[in-house]
């Protein structure tokens, strides 16, 4: 089972909740899921619940919140938000993102660090989104995040896992846990990612603009199980293993 | 998808090639910004203008009574915006620098920023220095209108005051830039100049350069219509050219947002709502105090007079979600 800082997770699929069109899509596609963590932007927590407010509709289901600090272009704005966020959820838990440039919306590899670094003091969960760079994650490991969530793709592009030696080198290396975010268009994108070995997935604009999204959250949540059992079983070109290897002989007579 | 040149999004093409591109954009849309559409509205604090603008009912000799909200009458604004449950407003003044200038302002904005999450500024237009003073007092964007990119016409219809000089305001976008301004409006005054193909060029091509030169501003682009224009024959005529400026701006620039105000009839935003556009105003009152008094002057006709709920509804019937919150006061 999946365990980020001491929290178990029976699913290796979490959502975001960013871009469907009703509050009723967005719960019955997380519902779809079987997810147990959902991401949520602070700015678009709405204390009042007025129209497009995603916190009252999260808290109907049964589902742990991991607020974000998306529209922070600085390491200090993010950890403004931050501690907004912990004050309003009641948690320390947070999915650190800093993208300064709204046009590509890549995270900001320096920020992110130096935000992690002073998050962490300040008691924070921190799961930062970050570049599939194997240094980058390293540090961050480092300097105390409970996991990295290396992108596979630009936010947004579906276009799926698109550098993969780098994401293998970060899987094999990484001292925590490995969620792949962004990017990720269809479920055997998905799949490709869990069977590498990443310990979960993130999905956000693939399953809320989806046709049905609740009908494409339950595909990414077959596909994540698929994938990770894949990966556990250890699949044919890496298994390594053979019963009919003339070695087995060659080594019996000697 | 293959990228496509300013020209040929901006050519005069038939409705079919239209069609097939609007649905480009209308996915492109909901990729990057989902289904949600970002709530706003314009709080009028002042009326007085040293400008004479021949477009516009603000205009210096236009014998009308000028006022500017007192503290109480903003009070009382604010009350009455808040209870509609918008939470990003837009100060709009003429202007005038001694009845409305960064003294005011910055006043304002702060009795604002205690009440709303998100404020952003339409007036005239300021010093890179001053537009660093609001940001640094919590300002979220600045809104700017070229009007029109025509120097002639430009020339034209701008009789006297500041804003007659064409070259300095063409500056004000890269002076907010500079200073640090988060999202930056640009826009057009469709019906002012006769070639809107030419001023939406003009407009996008200004929106790249500011995102290439500025990649950590946001830019917006709104696309206000003279309804009295000859340019448009009929709305419906208007309503074909903002969609294909619509398509084109999201499509030759993808990060944009695109806001559509209450200028426009019901029937041509819920026509347009889906194909581009990221922000919408609502409950609209575009006179000082329009809240709370209906008699004083109004700068332009509200066309699309829905309330919040109505406008809500029919946002919901087209499956775009209304966003009434998308920031939080602190965060910057």
């Amino acid at each position: 089972m999946l365990t980020i800082a001491e929290q178990s997770f029976t699913s290796r699929l979490f959502v975001g909740t960013g871009k469907f069109s009703s509050q009723q899509q967005m719960q019955s596609a997380i519902t779809a899921s079987g997810s147990n963590m959902a991401t949520l932007a602070l700015r678009r927590i709405d204390l009042n619940h007025r129209e497009g407010d995603v916190l009252a509709p999260l808290q109907q289901l049964n589902i742990q919140l991991l607020p974000n600090t998306s529209g922070a272009r600085t390491a200090k704005e993010a950890i403004s938000a931050a501690l907004i966020a912990r004050e309003l959820l009641a948690t320390n838990w947070v999915k650190l993102e800093i993208h300064p440039n709204s046009h590509h919306l890549l995270p900001d590899p320096m920020a992110t660090v130096s935000a992690a670094e002073a998050l962490v003091k300040l008691g924070f969960i921190v799961l930062p989104y970050c570049f599939p760079d194997p240094l980058l994650c390293q540090t961050l490991a480092e300097v105390g995040c409970a996991a990295v969530m290396p992108l596979a793709a630009p936010i947004g592009s579906n276009k799926g896992v698109t550098m993969p030696d780098m994401l293998a080198y970060i899987i094999e290396d990484s001292p925590v846990p490995v969620v792949i975010d962004a990017g990720l268009g269809k479920p055997s994108d998905a799949a490709i990612a869990m069977e590498m070995g990443a310990d979960a997935v993130l999905v956000n604009t693939a399953i809320a603009t989806a046709p049905n999204p609740a009908a494409m959250a339950a595909c990414f949540a077959q596909a994540v199980k698929t994938g990770r059992k894949t990966y556990e079983i250890g699949y044919a070109s890496q298994s390594g293993a053979s019963a009919s290897s003339p070695l087995t002989a060659f080594f019996n007579h000697a | 998808m293959p990228s496509q040149s300013l020209d040929e999004l901006l050519a005069n093409i038939d409705d079919s090639k239209l069609l097939k591109l609007a649905e480009q954009a209308r996915r492109l849309t909901r990729q990057r910004f989902g289904a949600n559409i970002e709530l706003y509205t314009p709080i009028y604090l002042s009326n007085y203008c040293a400008n004479r603008c021949s477009y516009c009912s603000f205009s210096a000799d236009n014998l009308v009574a000028r006022t500017k909200l007192s503290d109480e009458q903003l009070a009382r604004e604010i009350a009455l915006i808040k209870a509609r449950g918008i939470d990003h407003v837009l100060i709009v003044t003429g202007e005038h620098p001694k009845q409305a200038n960064i003294s005011h302002f910055l006043r304002w904005l702060g009795q604002l920023k205690q009440h709303f999450n998100s404020v952003s500024i339409e007036c005239q237009q300021l010093s890179l220095a001053q537009y660093q003073q609001l940001t640094q007092a919590g300002l979220d964007g600045v809104y700017l209108y070229q009007e029109t990119y025509n120097e002639q016409t430009y020339r034209r219809v701008h009789l006297s005051g500041f804003k007659k000089d064409y070259h300095r305001r063409l500056q004000a976008p890269f002076d907010m830039a500079n200073a640090g301004v988060r999202r930056i409006g640009l826009g057009i005054l469709l019906g002012l100049h006769d070639n809107w193909r030419s001023e939406a060029k003009h407009l996008l091509t200004t929106a790249r350069q500011l995102r290439q030169r500025y990649p950590n501003s946001d830019i917006s682009i709104s696309l206000p219509r003279l309804r009295d224009s000859h340019l448009f024959a009929t709305d419906h005529a208007a309503a074909k050219a903002l969609l294909q400026i619509i398509v084109a701006a999201r499509l030759y620039e993808p990060s944009i947002s695109i806001a559509l105000s209450t200028r426009e009839p019901a029937w041509v935003r819920d026509l347009l709502m889906p194909y581009g556009v990221t922000s919408a105003s609502v409950a609209s009152k575009t006179a000082p105090g329009g809240h709370q008094n209906e008699l004083t002057l109004a700068q332009f006709a509200i066309s699309d007079e829905r309330s919040v709920d109505e406008f809500c509804q029919a946002l919901r019937a087209l499956y775009l979600m209304p966003v009434q919150k998308n920031w939080h006061h602190g965060i910057n």
